[in-house]
């Protein structure tokens, strides 16, 4: 195999307000029948990247239950497997995670102990279906240090909850703004990013000798100019679902045939944990219009 | 050396060929029931309910739906280090090699499996009916009386006794008698198809009929162990229990899940039913879509009308079309403006648009009478039915259609439509 994956989903989210009261937005129900998580893990075994770890931290007992086995995904395997790591106090360490590349560090060992040559990093918080092989072709051809995955937004769409990218002719990222204020560009870092294992465990440890703890400013950010940094722009089906409109709209995306069309009937499948659920049943009386029911 | 208290032996290698062109491809116990599940689930999910951990299945007719569907037994929590699920087909042997050619000649031919567990206690089940039931207390049952053999059953309406393995018992639940389909039977108590035989009891009966022709258990094994003086027991069971062997039984039974209150309940968090289902998207009910009194399986697009009836996964229902009475397999796709009643359809088979199904008087099916009634049109998997075309009562259809096989576009009540070949 040739990527590791590590998917992100310790994040609190205050504008999720009492939805996330108890849950991690990773484990938030999408279109009545999945949770997040599930479409970046099912992007991950359909890729076949069979070693995948999960970052979790904030409110991850919801989650936890989600992920208690790894099958539903065909992870589980000799070579590989689904691993969830939340911080433990160690020896040198007695910290939370203080953000996302210190989530990595607290975590560096099972980096260093990898074979495969390449890490692919997403969050929890996105649907979308991707085959991760085509952005590490793309970043391989490159010969980027990092590649980020990107999209460009509508010109009705509120950018500046992302961080914003300008890139020059050849994709390679100029400018990178965290959560601006005013948003120079509708082209959004989507969290994914494709770097070469050694390399992010070198960023990491240097990040953390500098006691920095953020992937997007303390390494995409800082080192843009330095590092050969990737756009790899997408024109498929993507959206964050941290902010209670984004989550609602999501879910009503799936109203739409296209997008339904796009998820549950082509191929390849989103996998989820099967609940043993019994068929839906309509008792007379029953009106239903426009509407997705999960069972 | 493993021990196992109790294994179960799940005889599923019939046709049932009562079942029409449902089972044409599929065996029996592989036969979509309530949606999403297949008969097999039942006893499988009855299996670990009961704590029973290790089950041989054995196959013989059509495997490859039922050999799919079990893989290595995940749904039910049967992938044990030790024990779990075995698929078990007719083997070649150095000598002798035949196919399972009774139901005790199938457990015969599998006794090293069996040896395997160094079991006390061997739990006979079939793949053909529809029943929650704790085999646990059945074994408590059978431990208490001391008992060899202890055979489930159930009190019958007397003027149906016949069809059955009628028992006689004595005031303890001792077998007196025990008829194979007598034409006047003595006793109302049914034979069930499920017993727990000690070990050392039934392998004793099955080596020393070996030879018999065609060795069964009804008609020959537990003779035999009456015969020679066993302790066999009744152990009367008043549940819900449903043969579903013929169409109109497997479509009342179908029918009954739809009931406010069913009286055989999928809907209770105690003794859930397993099954391997590949389909977790939600179901889409459209802006002008009607659902009543129906059980709907996911990732179903509903845009017609759907009225008392059991859909399958992934079945699409076009605009402007109405269902009633109906049973609708997995990956069904009906057309728009088709008119659909009292009818069985298999999966995946296509349906063209103004299509109506059940027309017509109840003419009984010229070929298959006996199979083919109760006003039901059957229709098998991956069939293609065109466009525009009407389709009688007691009809049977496979295969891939066009308008030239229905002459005047009109498939006759009685009419039976078989095509050979695949849908590519």
């Amino acid at each position: 195999m040739r990527a590791v994956g590590i998917i992100l989903a310790g994040g609190n989210n205050r504008k999720m307000h009492e939805l996330t009261a108890k849950r991690a937005v990773a484990a938030m129900p999408i279109a009545g029948s999945y949770r997040a998580i599930d479409f970046a893990l099912s992007n991950m075994t359909n890729s076949h990247i069979q070693k995948v770890a999960v970052l979790t931290q904030y409110n991850a007992r919801s989650l936890n239950e989600h992920l208690n086995s790894s099958k539903w995904w065909d992870f589980g395997r000799k070579q590989g497997g689904l691993y969830v790591f939340t911080p433990t106090i160690t020896a040198d360490n007695g910290y939370w995670y203080r953000g996302t590349a210190d989530a990595i560090w607290q975590n560096l060992d099972f980096l260093r102990k990898c074979h495969e040559p390449y890490v692919i990093i997403t969050s929890g918080d996105a649907v979308y279906k991707m085959d991760y092989n085509k952005v590490l072709e793309y970043h391989i051809e490159k010969k980027a240090d990092i590649t980020v995955v990107c999209k460009e937004l509508g010109p009705d769409e509120d950018a500046t909850r992302f961080g914003t990218i300008r890139m020059n002719e050849n994709c390679r990222i100029q400018e990178f703004e965290e959560k601006p204020m005013v948003a120079h560009s509708q082209i959004v870092s989507t969290g994914i990013y494709v770097i070469r294992r050694r390399q992010l465990i070198d960023l990491i440890e240097h990040c953390a000798e500098e006691e920095r703890h953020d992937f997007v400013t303390d390494i995409l950010i800082r080192y843009k100019n330095l590092k050969k940094i990737y756009g790899y722009k997408i024109d498929s089906y993507w959206n964050n679902i941290s902010t209670v409109d984004a989550y609602y709209q999501t879910n009503m995306d799936f109203l739409k045939p296209e997008v339904r069309n796009y998820f549950f009937r082509e191929l390849p499948a989103v996998y989820s944990k099967v609940s043993d659920q019994p068929p839906a049943k309509y008792n007379p009386g029953s009106v239903v219009k426009n509407s997705l029911v999960g069972s | 050396m493993f021990k196992k208290e109790m294994i179960a032996m799940l005889l599923a290698g019939g046709q049932g060929s009562r079942l029409g062109v449902l089972t044409a491809k599929v065996a029996k116990p592989a036969v979509a029931f309530g949606g999403k599940y297949r008969i097999i689930d039942f006893p499988l999910s009855n299996c670990i309910n009961s704590g029973i951990d290790t089950v041989g299945v054995l196959t013989q007719y059509q495997p490859l739906r039922l050999n799919t569907h079990i893989g290595i037994g995940i749904p039910w929590d049967l992938d044990r280090n030790i024990g779990g699920v075995s698929i078990l087909p007719p083997y070649e042997k150095s000598s002798n090699s035949e196919w399972y050619t009774g139901t005790a000649n199938a457990i015969y031919q599998n006794l090293n499996y069996m040896e395997t567990y160094n079991p006390d206690y061997v739990l006979i089940l079939s793949g053909d009916h529809i029943y929650k039931m704790d085999y646990e207390v059945m074994l408590d049952f059978h431990k208490s009386n001391n008992a060899d053999v202890t055979i489930a059953a159930m009190p019958v309406p007397i003027e149906e006794a016949s069809r059955f393995g009628i028992v006689v018992t004595d005031s303890e639940s001792r077998i007196k008698e025990f008829e194979e389909k007598p034409e006047r039977p003595s006793s109302n108590l049914a034979s069930m198809g499920i017993y727990i035989f000690s070990w050392p009891v039934l392998k004793e009966a099955l080596i020393r009929l070996k030879d018999q022709p065609n060795c069964d258990f009804g008609k020959h094994i537990i003779p035999y162990c009456h015969g020679r003086g066993d302790r066999l027991f009744a152990y009367e069971y008043n549940g819900y229990w449903k043969d579903v062997g013929t169409l109109s039984s497997y479509w009342e039974a179908n029918m009954e899940l739809i009931d406010i209150i069913p009286e055989f309940n999928l809907y209770e968090e105690f003794w859930k039913i397993y099954t391997n289902s590949a389909n977790i998207p939600p179901q889409y009910i459209a802006e002008q879509g009607v659902v009543d009194r129906c059980i709907i399986s996911n990732g179903s697009e509903i845009y017609g009308e759907v009225h008392s009836s059991v859909l399958g996964g992934s079945v699409t229902i076009g605009k402007g079309s109405v269902v009633r009475d109906s049973i609708i397999m997995q990956g069904v796709t009906i057309g728009e403006n088709c008119v659909i009643e009292k009818a069985i359809i298999a999966e995946d088979t296509v349906i063209g648009n103004d299509v109506i199904i059940g027309i017509g008087s109840e003419t009984p099916n010229k070929t298959k009478p006996n199979i083919y009634s109760g006003g039901l049109a059957t229709i098998g998997e991956n069939s293609v039915i065109p466009s525009g075309v009407q389709i009688g009562k007691n009809t049977a259809i496979s295969g891939i259609t066009s308008i030239e096989d229905y002459s005047g576009g009109v498939l006759e009540s009685g009419e039976t439509l078989i095509k050979a070949g695949d849908r590519i």
